[in-house]
């Protein structure tokens, strides 16, 4: 892993051959990164700083969230590109988006975005239904690490899906799941039109 | 407004020195756009529709020179959807209008193109477009095809899907008028039948007005690109928002750089496997042939042993690729014959 760091790039160049305002750049450019990476860390400390003392998320405030959210996903896909996978946390984003998709069944018996998708799919003949396929199509993903990229994720499924980054899922609270599942909340899909 | 603006934003100092200081890590080769945003700028701004998307040209032309500057050879850009088809009618045939008027412009500034070396391409689902926009797209792509400076990749009618269920049926007609064989068929064969053939994968892909999602663009292709989602109007797109999407870019270049290895590592892997497979399936069958009655293999009667199978793997592999070619160029041929059927007489 990393053997292409990008200060490699310069790995055939005989660095005392290059000229004073190259060198400069090239430390001006790091210097910028190390100030992004620096950026990152702390605002991934920031969201793991619990927002109450006491931050044992109980079942009354998975009911009050459920009742903010405006919608949620059918099909949740996660992309972890970190080094290390720590499976308790990916399992309690799971359970967390469980509860709060149980909770917003009970409440509000919603029709998720998939389902809406479907009647869109159906017009075009040709293209696998919900029910032909057996899934629907992720609605959202969730990224977490540093590469900002699908990395090869279903590319056929995720035509209209929404991808929304969090820094790591290491540690990842509660408060950070929902701050994720608010902002899918407010995307609005136009189908083109 | 002219495709090549005369505003060279590259003369101010201060953009000169941040180029320079970017260029010291890598810079991607190849660009994707989706220029979203410019309905929603005219109405933040209390203009027509149509403004707005007159706006949006001028800031691509305006992207392009950045781009050029930068050393970014490749651009893609997202200019019109197979979904957008269903706006109103009023709004398509002012798209419609806008391309026509855009593509006769780029004809009539044939010296510029052919000084700065692009070549323009136009992707997606011609038929569905206007005969006579056809036909200028026809007359810009023959006049710049044989630049190779810089590329320009408009995606007009075009949605990813498409493409690939295109590509998957030219497979199957490959398959069935007996040009390539079913074990031919790979990703990597699917790859080279797409629209975007001619081109490198995206390292980069920038979508502005905070969407988040690639809405049917290049799926296939941006499997290992960075994608970086802006909170912009595509009008109001600046140098700095591309500075930090360049940025972007460098901090996940280590990363993806090693998952495009460890891809191409399986995906050898596989075809290597698959070659093994069909030599050997080939071997046993002839086998087979020869002698019924009996079991194979000894090894005085069947050529089983490994000096003859790397041959015949080495054979095997040397037949594939040259069939290959040979469908990929029957196909090439067949697309670029559409588009000269629609060339006006004076310029054939």
């Amino acid at each position: 892993m990393n053997q292409h760091r990008f200060t490699d790039f310069h790995i055939n160049k005989n660095v005392q051959c290059l000229p004073m305002t190259v060198m400069m750049n090239i430390v001006l450019l790091r210097l910028i990164h190390y100030v992004l990476a620096l950026g990152t860390f702390v605002k991934q400390c920031l969201l793991k700083i619990p927002a109450l003392p006491f931050n044992k998320t109980d079942y009354s405030v998975v009911q009050s969230d459920a009742r903010q959210l405006k919608k949620l996903p059918l099909h949740l896909g996660l992309i972890l590109c970190e080094k290390e996978l720590s499976y308790a946390d990916i399992a309690r984003t799971i359970v967390n988006e469980h509860c709060l998709a149980s909770e917003l069944q009970k409440q509000r018996g919603l029709q998720t975005d998939s389902e809406k998708n479907k009647s869109d799919i159906q017009i075009n003949s040709g293209w696998k239904t919900q029910e032909e396929s057996g899934y629907p199509d992720p609605d959202i993903i969730i990224r977490f690490g540093s590469v900002e990229s699908l990395l090869g994720f279903m590319p056929w499924h995720v035509r209209l899906t929404e991808i929304l980054s969090v820094p790591s899922h290491i540690g990842l609270e509660y408060k950070a799941f929902k701050s994720v599942l608010v902002n899918y909340g407010n995307t609005h899909q136009r189908f083109g039109k | 407004m002219s495709w090549f603006p005369e505003k060279r934003t590259q003369d101010s100092w201060v953009h000169r020195f941040c180029s320079s200081i970017l260029k010291c890590g890598p810079i991607p080769n190849h660009v994707a756009f989706i220029m979203d945003g410019n309905r929603r700028f005219a109405k933040k701004n209390s203009m027509e529709s149509a403004e707005g998307h007159l706006k949006g040209f001028d800031k691509l032309a305006e992207t392009l020179e950045w781009c050029l500057h930068l050393g970014i050879k490749e651009v893609t850009v997202y200019a019109f959807s197979i979904e957008n088809f269903k706006r109103s009618r009023d709004e398509v045939d002012c798209l419609m209008e806008l391309a026509r008027q855009k593509f006769a412009r780029l004809l009539e500034e044939k010296e510029l193109i052919q000084k700065h070396e692009v070549c323009v391409r136009v992707l997606g689902n011609l038929a569905l477009l206007p005969e006579d926009v056809q036909r200028t797209v026809a007359e810009v792509v023959n006049l710049s095809k044989n630049n190779t400076r810089a590329k320009l990749n408009v995606c007009f009618s075009y949605t990813s899907r498409e493409e690939i269920c295109t590509a998957m049926r030219e497979l199957a007609e490959g398959v069935e008028q007996g040009l390539i064989r079913e074990t031919d068929v790979s990703e990597e064969l699917l790859e080279r039948c797409l629209y975007t053939n001619q081109s490198v994968e995206p390292d980069l892909l920038i979508r502005t007005s905070g969407e988040v999602r690639l809405s049917d663009f290049l799926l296939w292709q941006s499997t290992f690109s960075v994608l970086s989602f802006l909170e912009v109007l595509w009008p109001d797109f600046s140098i700095w928002h591309m500075y930090a999407a360049i940025l972007h870019y460098q901090r996940s270049y280590a990363g993806i750089q090693d998952a495009k290895e460890e891809n191409h590592r399986l995906k050898d892997q596989l075809s290597q496997e698959s070659d093994k497979e069909s030599i050997l399936q080939e071997t046993i069958c002839s086998c087979g042939d020869k002698d019924q009655s009996e079991q194979c293999c000894h090894s005085d009667k069947c050529d089983l042993d490994l000096v003859s199978l790397r041959d015949k793997l080495n054979r095997f592999v040397g037949e594939r690729k040259q069939r290959e070619e040979e469908f990929i160029q029957k196909l090439n041929q067949k697309r670029d014959a559409f588009l000269e059927n629609k060339l006006p007489a004076r310029v054939k």
